[in-house]
């Protein structure tokens, strides 16, 4: 571990901001290579399936019914024949993308989007493909690109987590804590769940039998007991950090629930987002959280559509299972891009649409599909990524990528750089070596670029 | 480097070797002549210096218990139960043996083999140690004798690569002299002094007390004494308890093993889940961690620890603790939801990198991949020591054959009770047995009554003279006996429990989650470390790390069995066990050091070397190098005991500084690299939970056994297939005392660690963590104004302290006292009884009540609580 440079050299805009524990080094400044400040990452937990939201393969429909030609390697033994989508596409926008009949509001935005259509990478199963799109390995062990973000870019806002994580609050996603940890990052670079309820934040609300007079009467005296404490223990910086928490904490309890709090919101606002239709309430609510929490400094929201309940991971009746889901979450999407841009946030936030892994071009229990890590599709928006445009291109089934693949290490690289950190200098020293997220395995995707 | 450079290196590196070998050879002819006459004059003398010496020590250690402190009254009412699970004497002494007749057959067996195996230098050292005196002393400690020719003595090689040996202690002026406690303290300051510091003034006595309570035990100070040690101990004056003796008490208790445990349990990655998708519970995991607990507070030898967790079910597999040792070997997370083939390897990778993080402090993980590019660990030899564990597999082993009753006897409630009542028989045959001595005077047997002081040579000549009428066996013993007048209290309390227990012995485990399988077993190298390419991969089978194995360049395939200790069948990871701990020709050099390194971070919050888990080229170097290699030798020496390093450390002058930082430290020092002050540092995770419970009067001290899961809120609960209830306790309510166990008994899931531990930086056996994390977030500080766990014990200590006194400060004082350890000022009290009568706008219900509730969540919540000085 690092060790900090002294306590006494701290500047006292150090002193003053919680977030900064010794121990961690100060984040890296590079020359600014990106825009972003803020990444809103809609994770569609399960594995969406690419070829019937946003990959259109013709080809699929000549071959439906047909035996896969050649081997395909699936989770399940014993892959079904070629399946069709079973959506209709369309082209849109001036770049003329297509778009299956799923997503008719994320269709307006396709001059807002570049499409990555020949991801990969190397896990069948979810939990370990997880691992590898939040931190570059299949296993437990390694910091998520939300923590490296926060690591690299610091707090935007005292008052509030700088990673937070949002999920369906009726079902968590497999692998649980373990998708935002920080592991050897230091410990404010947690992602922090954060829930459209009345406690958003884990233990922010008082005991029932404990007013807030009565807290802040705990503070002040906790608060005149610490300065005894320092003044009898000088010159130690953690205990003047620690003083400091208190602080933010209390005004932490005001600062999140206006978070959460939509009732100001115009019914406008609400409709943009989907909030007043039953499918889309909580995942427009979280989106409209995000772009709130992007606004006031958040540097990592990941939101988790899908839990280990109503995810995407349609083994079986794709058709019925992601029409809902798409219900769900067309109209939210469509309206974070349309209020970002309205806000004029767009350039400064990107947007990242994806799942762990993508789905084959066979089918499996007749009507549905299993997972395809090989080839898959995700999109980003906004934060310095050229709009209306595709980058790679999988082979005419959809099976694998025939040019410009997207490794998750790319992926990891470039979301870096659009942030403007230099994925080779963000480093931590850990385990022997100066470890970082994309640890020279991938490379910035420049062609996405603006 | 380009790869001809590379080249060059290798050939030069082969050639050296060659030279090497040369004269190693010449040395061990030489040495071998050496030893045989050493061997035939002095081995079994020494033999039985080593028993006698073993049973003095057992004998102060029994009378060191015998006169432990009574007084900690305020403990025994927390405790309606016994918390004395510990394993007696007897048993502790059935384990020397053993572990001293396997050693010395070990020794035996070395000799009946190939000569060149055996170095006369492990056997110097045996004698070097012998020559040293068994207590930790000042001038006792002469430097023992350095080796005449070293296998490993090429200048160039890494500073860790290169064999221990036990440098001279420094010099110092006469101005320190009498500052120094130990030989730690004449290397400290040496460097200390070079870097324009002087050591801080020691700290006071109810500062150090706490100290101590909190590094030996994991837990704080409930009361104040002034008499916990003699400041001054007048020569001669028996009564008087010294600081030593402060100190074994401290390290005898069981709450030592229970602290010291999650330190290595950090290490090896455990967590009582498998992790991935399911996380399913390991149901079995807690026979590893009473391994542990048990290992740390038996003293048992750290060489003998390092091999049992490697491969105790084939060195040892009729003692149930070796097998459970072999729980090391499993904590790797691993997916069961349709497992793949390339996730084998990912564990596989995740064993093999902990066991050499956590005992050889090498990092190899990346020679996965590509060899080592600081380190001289080739991708070979990385795949060779994955293919010793290629064929093993986790099992529910049978701890013995007879449903454990083996494991059984370190924890079932009525035979530690039946312990405790020996242990009395044994004090009242004691006694009777000096009363009886007939050629000693009254005097001489108040002597032998007090407690072993190791400067008193009148006592030690009299302990000498009547060793044997002190010394009991467990004929005996008798059923019934009465008890000294002291003991009868506890008798009868002991009696009363023995019977109720009885009739309920809980169900103990037979099975405890290991490892098995040992087969000679081959392994693919994998380009890129990718299964993919296993086809085209060469074929390699077992072997270990040539760059620590003085004088072997490249590993060639049978070069393993060496280190077989059974010849006719040699087993790869028995063979692992023992290079691992093979001073001489294996890695047991490094082995030490990383070891002393990780207990002193524990104690300074800084190694001497930074990088724990790393002593590879990559790694940070020694602050104080030679210092690090005196303690490695001091536990090599003292037969690996790691209490032994403890004692080291925390008797030393270095220890007991205190903990002010001045402007000068700042300036000069402000990571405290020279330790010219004792580095005040954050309590763990753990260790705040289980001080709240203390101070509260809840903290339940039963050892071992299945973990408990503590109600968590509901939203922190994931997995949620089941309604979250199922899955995890989430009503606080039932937080009551089965669940008020130390931190280290709580059910560590993966994928839901406890919120509260984790959010204080608490591991989830994600990795191999080598120190903990000190992050300091307004999160936390939520958590100590909001979580139920907070708010309910602060009820709880109100509730306590109501109890006990009615008037506002002397409810302040006794506050203080239980959560800081320590009076309170004046100013405290003023404040405190002003923050307690003041009444709220509204008269609430019971508002005085609350008003305590309020203060003493503010004690549990202040940076004093938080913070060792």
């Amino acid at each position: 571990m690092r060790s900090g440079g002294g306590f006494g050299m701290l500047a006292l805009s150090a002193l003053l901001n919680p977030n900064q524990s010794l121990g961690a080094t100060v984040p890296i400044s590079t020359p600014k290579l990106g825009k972003a400040k803020s990444v809103i990452w809609l994770f569609m937990n399960g594995g969406p399936s690419g070829l019937d939201l946003f990959s259109h393969k013709p080809a699929l429909d000549k071959w439906d019914g047909k035996r896969f030609p050649g081997s395909i390697k699936t989770l399940f033994p014993h892959p079904g024949p070629i399946m069709k989508s079973p959506f209709k596409f369309q082209r849109h926008g001036e770049s003329g993308l297509p778009v299956s009949e799923l997503f008719p509001n994320i269709a307006k935005h396709v001059d807002d989007i570049a499409f990555l259509n020949a991801c990969s990478s190397d896990s069948h199963n979810h939990v370990p493909a997880c691992f590898m799109v939040n931190s570059g390995i299949s296993r437990v062990g390694a910091p998520c690109l939300g923590s490296w973000a926060s690591y690299g870019l610091g707090s935007g806002n005292d008052e509030l987590p700088s990673y937070v994580v949002m999920y369906d609050h009726r079902t968590a996603p497999e692998g649980g804590a373990n998708l935002w940890d920080a592991a050897y990052l230091p410990g404010e670079n947690q992602g922090v769940p954060f829930r459209a309820s009345d406690q958003p934040i884990l233990f922010l609300n008082r005991d029932k039998n404990i007013s807030s007079g009565s807290q802040k009467k705990q503070l002040a005296m906790l608060q005149k007991m610490n300065h005894w404490h320092a003044t009898e223990n000088p010159n130690q910086q953690e205990l003047l950090t620690r003083i400091n928490s208190f602080e933010t904490a209390f005004k932490m309890q005001m600062t999140a629930p206006k978070i959460v709090d939509t009732s100001h919101e115009t019914d406008a606002t609400k409709n943009l987002y989907g909030i007043d239709v039953e499918e889309s309430k909580i995942f427009g609510t979280q989106l409209l959280m995000a772009r709130k929490m992007a606004e006031q400094g958040v540097r990592f929201i990941q939101i988790y559509h899908g839990g280990y309940k109503n995810n995407w991971d349609s083994h079986g009746n794709l058709e019925k299972a992601h029409r809902g889901l798409c219900l769900e979450t067309d109209k939210p999407i469509a309206g974070l891009l349309e209020d970002l841009k309205q806000r004029d946030l767009l350039d400064e936030t990107l947007v990242i649409w994806g799942g762990e892994f993508g789905r084959t071009p066979t089918s499996q229990d007749q009507n549905g599909r299993d997972h395809n890590p090989y080839g898959f599709t995700m999109w980003m928006a906004g934060g310095g990524v050229k709009p209306g445009i595709t980058h790679g291109e999988t082979d005419e089934l959809g099976y694998k990528p025939i040019e410009n693949e997207v490794t998750m290490h790319d992926l990891h690289a470039t979301v870096l750089h659009l942030l403007g950190l230099d994925h080779e200098i963000l480093t931590y020293r850990f385990g022997g070596r100066e470890q970082s997220l994309v640890n020279g395995l991938g490379n910035v995707v420049k062609e996405i670029i603006a | 480097m380009t790869v001809q450079k590379l080249g060059k290196l290798k050939k030069l590196r082969k050639y050296r070797a060659f030279r090497l070998t040369l004269m190693c050879c010449a040395a061990q002819v030489i040495g071998l002549l050496v030893f045989i006459n050493w061997y035939e004059n002095d081995f079994s003398q020494h033999c039985d210096d080593v028993a006698e010496i073993k049973q003095g020590e057992l004998i102060q250690r029994e009378i060191f218990r015998e006169t432990k402190d009574r007084s900690e009254k305020l403990q025994k009412l927390l405790s309606t139960l016994s918390r004395d699970d510990r394993v007696t004497n007897r048993e502790r002494q059935k384990w020397s043996e053993q572990i001293e007749n396997s050693t010395l057959s070990y020794i035996a067996s070395l000799k009946q083999r190939q000569p060149k195996f055996v170095s006369p230098l492990s056997f110097v050292k045996y004698q070097s140690a012998n020559m040293a005196s068994t207590l930790p002393g000042f001038e006792s400690q002469g430097p023992s004798l350095k080796p005449e020719t070293s296998l490993n003595e090429d200048a160039s090689a890494h500073w860790s690569l290169k064999r221990v040996s036990r440098p001279a202690v420094p010099q110092v002026s006469a101005d320190f002299k009498t500052w120094c406690k130990n030989p730690i303290d004449q290397f400290v300051l040496e460097k200390m002094l070079t870097a324009g510091l002087t050591p801080n003034p020691p700290a006071s006595q109810t500062r150090l007390a706490r100290r101590l309570s909190y590094d030996l035990t994991g837990l704080p100070l409930t009361e104040v004494r002034s008499d916990y040690w003699a400041e001054n101990p007048t020569n001669g004056s028996q009564s008087e308890p010294t600081y030593e003796n402060h100190v074994n008490e401290l390290l005898n208790n069981d709450e030592f093993g229970e602290h010291w445990a999650r330190m290595w349990l950090d290490v090896a990655g455990y967590a009582d889940s498998n992790g991935y998708e399911e996380d399913e519970i390991r149901e079995k995991s807690y026979t590893y961690r009473d391994f542990v607990i048990w290992a740390m507070n038996n003293d048992l030898p750290f060489d003998e620890f390092a091999r049992w967790q490697i491969a105790g079910d084939e060195l040892a597999p009729e003692n149930a603790m070796a097998v459970a040792a072999t729980g090391f070997m499993t904590t790797a997370p691993f997916n069961t939801f349709r497992p793949q083939k390339a996730e084998r390897m990912e564990e596989l990778d995740k064993l093999v990198s902990t066991y050499s993080t956590a005992i050889l402090g090498m990092t190899v993980g990346c020679a996965r991949c590509h060899d080592h590019f600081y380190d001289e660990i080739s991708t070979e030899e990385y795949y060779r020591m994955v293919a010793i564990f290629s064929e093993t597999e986790r099992t529910q082993a049978y701890l013995d054959s007879e449903g454990g009753k083996e494991y059984r006897k370190y924890y079932d409630p009525v035979k530690v009770r039946q312990d405790e009542l020996d242990e009395m028989q044994y004090r009242r045959l004691r006694e009777d047995s000096i009363a009886d001595l007939e050629d000693f005077t009254e005097k001489e047997k108040n002597i032998l009554r007090k407690p072993i002081n190791p400067d008193d040579f009148e006592q030690d000549r009299l302990i000498s003279i009547c060793k044997r009428c002190l010394n009991f066996d467990d004929s005996y013993l008798d059923d019934d006996f009465t008890p000294l007048p002291e003991d009868e209290e506890r008798y009868n309390q002991l009696k009363a429990e023995v019977n109720f227990y009885k009739l309920q012995v809980p169900e103990c485990p037979p099975q405890g989650l290991a490892l098995g399988g040992s087969k000679i077993s081959q392994m693919a190298i994998l380009e890129n470390g990718d299964l993919k390419n296993k086809d085209d991969g060469e074929i390699v089978g077992p072997g270990f790390l040539a760059s620590l194995t003085p004088g072997l360049d490249h590993w060639d395939a049978d070069q393993w069995r060496r280190w077989a200790p059974n010849e006719t069948e040699p087993l790869p990871r028995s063979a692992l066990a023992t290079w691992t701990t093979d001073v001489t020709q294996g890695a047991g050099s490094i082995v030490a050091r990383v070891i002393v390194n990780r207990i002193w971070q524990q104690y300074f919050g800084r190694g001497l070397v930074t990088t724990a888990g790393d002593f590879g080229i990559e790694g940070d170097t020694p602050s104080h190098a030679e210092l690090l290699d005196w303690l490695a030798m001091e536990l090599i020496d003292h037969n690996w005991s790691l209490k032994h390093i403890h004692r080291l450390i925390i008797t030393s002058a270095t220890y007991r500084q205190d903990s002010r930082v001045t402007l000068n430290h700042m300036e000069l020092d402000p990571e405290n690299i020279y330790l010219g002050r004792f580095k005040s540092r954050r309590i763990t995770a753990e260790v705040m939970r289980d001080s709240m419970l203390l101070a509260a009067g809840n903290l339940n001290s039963t050892m071992y056994g299945p973990a408990i899961m503590p109600p968590i809120p509901r939203d922190a609960v994931f997995n949620t297939e089941k309604a979250p209830e199922e899955t995890w306790p989430i009503d606080y309510e039932i937080d009551r005392e089965a669940l008020w166990r130390r931190g280290i008994y709580v059910l560590l899931r993966r994928t839901m660690p406890v919120p509260i531990l984790k959010l204080f930086d608490g591991t989830d056996g994600s990795f191999s963590c080598q120190q903990r994390k000190t992050s300091t977030l307004p999160t936390q500080a939520l958590a100590l104004f909001n979580s139920p766990f907070v708010t309910r014990q602060s009820r709880f200590l109100a509730n306590r302290i109501l109890q006990v006194e009615s008037q506002p400060e002397l409810q302040v004082q006794l506050l203080v006292r239980l959560t800081l350890g320590r009076h309170a000022t004046s100013s405290e009290i003023s404040n405190f009884v002003e923050f307690l009568s003041e009444k709220p706008a509204q008269t609430e219900y019971r508002w005085k009540e609350k008003n305590l509730e309020a203060l003493c969540q503010v004690l549990f919540m202040s940076n004093e609580f938080f913070y060792i000085n």
